[in-house]
């Protein structure tokens, strides 16, 4: 297949969007693959909509944007060529593509939104990939949690900027830990809801040390502080009964939650809960650095596999990891990388020096503050609440009884317990399991992460109705 | 347990997928002490990626005693499976439902009617398989596509969970077996037996069975087994559970016990690269939707491929070592068809020293005749 | 009652349909924070056990929300954008749906 654009970015958040406009105002075609509706990642959200007097109030949506308004403007003035809903399907990397190189090309094969943009799927062979594929909600795993109802933290955040919904009525519970969660509570709070009750699943102190943190954590922004998030966070727990030391974490209910126990510094406790939401922070989204099959690390801050990556976030010829999806870092680091890949893309296409960007020290010190964060909030153990009778992969109603039922001699990774039990082989194709399964398996066999491994990763990213699938077609020249 | 310690047993099979594991525990009930050396690294390579036919049609064209085999094979899944039901509460989900080769053209059609007659001249294996017309195969599989002209019907054949099979008898060698995970770098004839060297130590045994797959080629040498395997890839694809519509077994698509539908039947050479390509996928995609129209509107899950152990012929070799007696040596890529009798006469053989006595016809000497 | 309240300013009403029944929803709504809005608890069915589920992540993740729109069998709502008129179909779980919005 013979190159038809020079680069493909995938993801429109921070770390694409900054990707995509320099590497157009570079000089270089560019297609923008981003499966979300609009421009902006989960950070940024529906910022376009929202800042143009949308879904929630113009000086909320001025603090939640900020850095937004500024790159959804460089992102239209740059004539990348953006598609919206397109989802990626597969990617072949150059060593499976005729000889690696800057001839090289990656296919790229993904799907658009619609069944009326016949062919549905399509094929790009682009000189050069940057995946920013972002970062998602790391599962809490316990029992019920499958249970409409529970949902994660950021599933209330994208709800609220995507259409201002704001949980509301009686019976809303909070449980986890980290600058999220007390996040979502200020914002529920703010907007006039109620919040029945915080879990507080996290390491002694951390939940204080949220106003500290938040702004840096979530989008590095020290200006956001002096705004006034931190006087924000810091009334947020005022008048809410927050629970610590928590054990025995259970969500109840037949076709959805109604009631969620647990006991709190050796109490037992029953409340009443309709909408629980659950945060044990964020982690890279695997699919493409696994499908790439990329050599990971785990990291212990982090408590996730990250791709191992060049200075400049390269990990094979023409292909870079920026951002969250390979690494959590927040908005400022990820959009810092999106610019350092670019820069390289364009030195590898001739068209400029290869450079580190005036950045590159900046993001060295953003990325060590980083650390100090992490530090504040490890993940939530995993046997804290992940009993015999949790789900493990709720798309296959896996327990974790069964995972340990099949662990023995010889049967001690993911890839071979997926065989045995199913784990991982439904339609979420293992983005909800393999991160507690790796950690699951770590903590019964007193193996290290690194020793487990992962799942295995295969085509295609997203399930393809096999009528779309048969009829692909090669992309024609982009508009650039 | 660990390897470090020197593990001690009357005989060692190594390679832990289907056809290890079905040797290993058929050994173990004739009193062997059994040592089961798992060489595969967080994987069971040809066995977890295995489409799960219990085949016996078509096989063993000029090879009457690969036709025997096959047929007997099929007969004894049901026991087979029954035992490992009752054993561990794991179902392997085989079905003996019949099953079909589907062909999509008269050309197809009439390449399946030219094999089966020839098939019906030779002795052994089972002779009731027969050519169905459209109506007739309309009558069978009503979801089938307009495209299918009409096709080939067994009545032994059937299929099978692959992974559930391993995991049943993965259940089974716990207790009846000792499975020490190693990575196998050699095995060398001793004093007394063999000594089996990995990278966690080593472990004798007075006999050895290699059942390493396509790891057979480089283990066997030294003990005097010749096994001339090639790797055949062949990729799979798998889609969303779908409400029970086929039942039966085809040679390119079936619906598991889950609902889930596997599709596959490509052969490629393409060395040890276990990478999927679109190309083929396509082709074994399309046809199914073919074979199949409703599956058009299925969602297509995962694809992925495994390397099939293909011996120059396609038939299994079984091997007793004439230069290092208590040396063997199995491989085959028909695992799935073949674990009933791994597991039953073929352990049995290597128990009385008499598999190259009893399978004369599967040795690798086939091999040397001059051409 | 609905887990979910708008907070902002009214957005353009539109309407979509979901299994035949007339949703309100607002221009710039996802399918998914749409049904979300209109007390919809549950969008999707596990595929395993056929019990309904509901979005985890709405950001493409989870499968919670799978359902057909449009006459696509496979769209995941929290990633398809509301249009006036959309055709809503949720896998039919265990459970009876009546009752329901």
């Amino acid at each position: 297949m013979s190159k038809v654009i020079d680069l493909c970015v995938i993801g429109a958040g921070p770390a694409g969007l900054a990707a995509a406009a320099r590497a157009a105002q570079g000089g270089l075609n560019v297609l923008l693959l981003d499966e979300q509706p609009a421009a902006g990642g989960q950070v940024w959200r529906n910022a376009g909509a929202a800042l143009a007097g949308g879904s929630m109030p113009a000086a909320q949506a001025e603090k939640a944007y900020h850095g937004a308004a500024a790159a959804l403007r460089r992102l239209a003035a740059s004539g990348v060529d953006h598609r919206a809903g397109a989802t990626l399907i597969d990617i072949a990397a150059p060593e499976t593509a005729p000889g690696p190189g800057p001839e090289a090309v990656v296919e790229i094969t993904w799907r658009a939104p619609s069944r009326a943009e016949a062919p549905r799927i399509r094929q790009t062979a682009a000189g050069a990939v940057i995946c920013a594929t972002g970062a998602q909600e790391r599962p809490l795993i316990f029992p019920g949690a499958e249970l409409p109802g529970v949902m994660g933290v950021g599933a209330i955040q994208s709800a609220y900027k995507q259409s201002g919904l704001v949980p509301g009525g009686e019976g809303v519970v909070l449980a986890g830990h980290g600058p999220l969660l007390l996040l979502t509570l200020a914002q529920i709070r703010a907007a006039g809801g109620r919040v029945a009750a915080v879990l507080d699943l996290g390491a002694p102190g951390a939940m204080a040390a949220v106003a500290r943190t938040l702004p840096r954590a979530l989008i590095g922004d020290p200006a956001l502080m002096a705004r006034g998030a931190g006087l924000m966070l810091r009334r947020a727990l005022s008048g809410v009964p927050v629970y610590r030391r928590v054990t025995g974490l259970r969500a109840h209910g037949a076709d959805s939650i109604e009631a969620v126990s647990f006991s709190s510094a050796g109490r037992a406790t029953r409340l009443p809960a309709r909408l629980l939401g659950v945060h044990d922070g964020v982690i890279p989204n695997a699919q493409v650095s696994r499908l790439l099959n990329l050599r990971h690390v785990w990291d212990a801050g982090q408590g996730a596999f990250l791709p191992v990556r060049d200075t400049d976030g390269a990990v094979a010829p023409g292909i870079w990891l920026v951002g969250d999806g390979a690494g959590i870092g927040g908005a400022e680091i990820a959009a810092m990388e999106g610019e350092q890949a670019a820069r390289a893309a364009l030195a590898r296409a001739g068209r400029g020096p290869d450079v580190q960007g005036p950045a590159a020290r900046h993001l060295t010190r953003r990325r060590a503050a980083r650390r100090l964060v992490e530090a504040l909030y490890p993940p939530v153990p995993m046997g804290a609440y992940a009993t015999d009778d949790a789900l493990i992969c709720r798309c296959e109603t896996v327990r974790v009884a069964d995972v340990r039922a099949v662990l023995g001699t010889g049967i001690d990774g993911p890839n071979r317990v997926k065989a045995m039990t199913r784990c991982g082989m439904g339609p979420c194709q293992g983005r909800l399991c393999a991160n507690p399964l790796t950690r699951l398996i770590s903590a019964e066999t007193g193996r290290s992460p690194d020793a487990v491994g992962a799942l295995r990763i295969r085509p295609p990213l997203k399930p393809v109705l096999l009528m779309d699938y048969l009829a692909p077609e090669t992309m024609p020249e982009v508009s650039a | 347990m660990s390897a470090r310690m020197s593990t001690q047993g009357d005989i060692a099979v190594i390679g832990a997928g289907l056809v290890g594991s079905a040797l290993a525990l058929g050994l173990a009930r004739t009193g062997a002490r059994v040592t089961l050396v798992d060489a595969a690294a967080d994987d069971f390579h040809a066995s977890a990626a295995n489409f799960g036919l219990v085949w016996v049609q078509g096989k063993g064209l000029g090879a009457p005693d690969y036709a025997a085999l096959s047929f007997r094979a099929a007969q004894t899944w049901d026991g087979f499976a029954a035992d490992l039901v009752q054993a561990t509460g794991i179902s392997p989900a085989y079905r003996r439902t019949g099953g079909v080769r589907i062909a999509l053209d008269e050309a197809e059609l009439e390449r399946t009617r030219a094999n089966l007659a020839r098939l019906h001249n030779q002795p052994g294996g089972a002779q009731d398989t027969e050519i169905l017309d459209r109506d007739a195969l309309r009558a069978l599989l009503p979801g089938i596509g307009p495209e299918a002209v009409g096709a080939a019907y067994c009545p032994h054949d059937g299929h099978a969970d692959p992974l559930m099979t391993l995991r049943a008898l993965r259940a089974m060698l716990e207790t009846r077996a000792t499975i020490v995970p190693m990575q196998v770098t050699r095995v060398r004839p001793a004093r007394a037996g063999f000594v089996i060297e990995g990278d966690t130590g080593r472990i004798q045994a007075e006999r050895v069975v290699l059942a390493a797959g396509l790891g057979n080629v480089a283990l066997g040498p030294d003990l005097g087994l010749h096994a001339p395997v090639r790797p055949q890839r062949g990729q799979i694809l798998i889609t969303e559970r779908l409400p029970p519509f086929l039942d039966l077994a085809t040679h390119t698509v079936r619906q598991t016990a889950d609902g889930t539908v596997m599709m596959g039947d490509s052969k490629e050479d393409a060395g040890f690269d276990r990478g999927t390509t679109q190309a083929v996928a396509r082709d074994i995609a399309a046809r199914a939707v073919r074979s199949f129209p409703a599956l058009a509107r299925a969602r297509l899950v995962r694809s992925w491929s495994g390397l099939r152990v293909m011996s120059p012929d396609g038939l299994p070799i079984y091997q007793a070592s004439a230069t290092h007696p208590g040396a063997y040596l199995v491989t085959c890529h028909s695992g799935v068809t073949l674990a009933s009798l791994h597991a039953g006469e073929v352990a049995h053989a290597i128990a009385d020293d008499a598999l190259d006595a009893r399978y004369p016809e599967f040795a690798p000497t086939r091999f040397e005749v001059a051409a | 009652m609905s887990l979910f309240r708008r907070s902002g300013p009214p957005a353009g009403a539109i309407t979509i349909t979901v299994d035949g029944r007339a949703v309100p929803a607002c221009a710039g709504d996802t399918v998914a924070t749409a049904m979300l809005a209109a007390g919809y608890d549950a969008i999707g069915a596990h595929v395993k056990s056929g019990r309904p589920s509901a979005p985890w992540c709405l950001i493409g993740v989870c499968f919670g929300c799978q359902c057909s729109i449009d006459g696509a069998p496979d769209a995941q709502a929290c990633l398809v954008p509301a249009r006036d008129g959309m055709v809503v179909e949720t896998p039919q779980p265990l459970t009876d749906k009546e009752g329901k919005a």
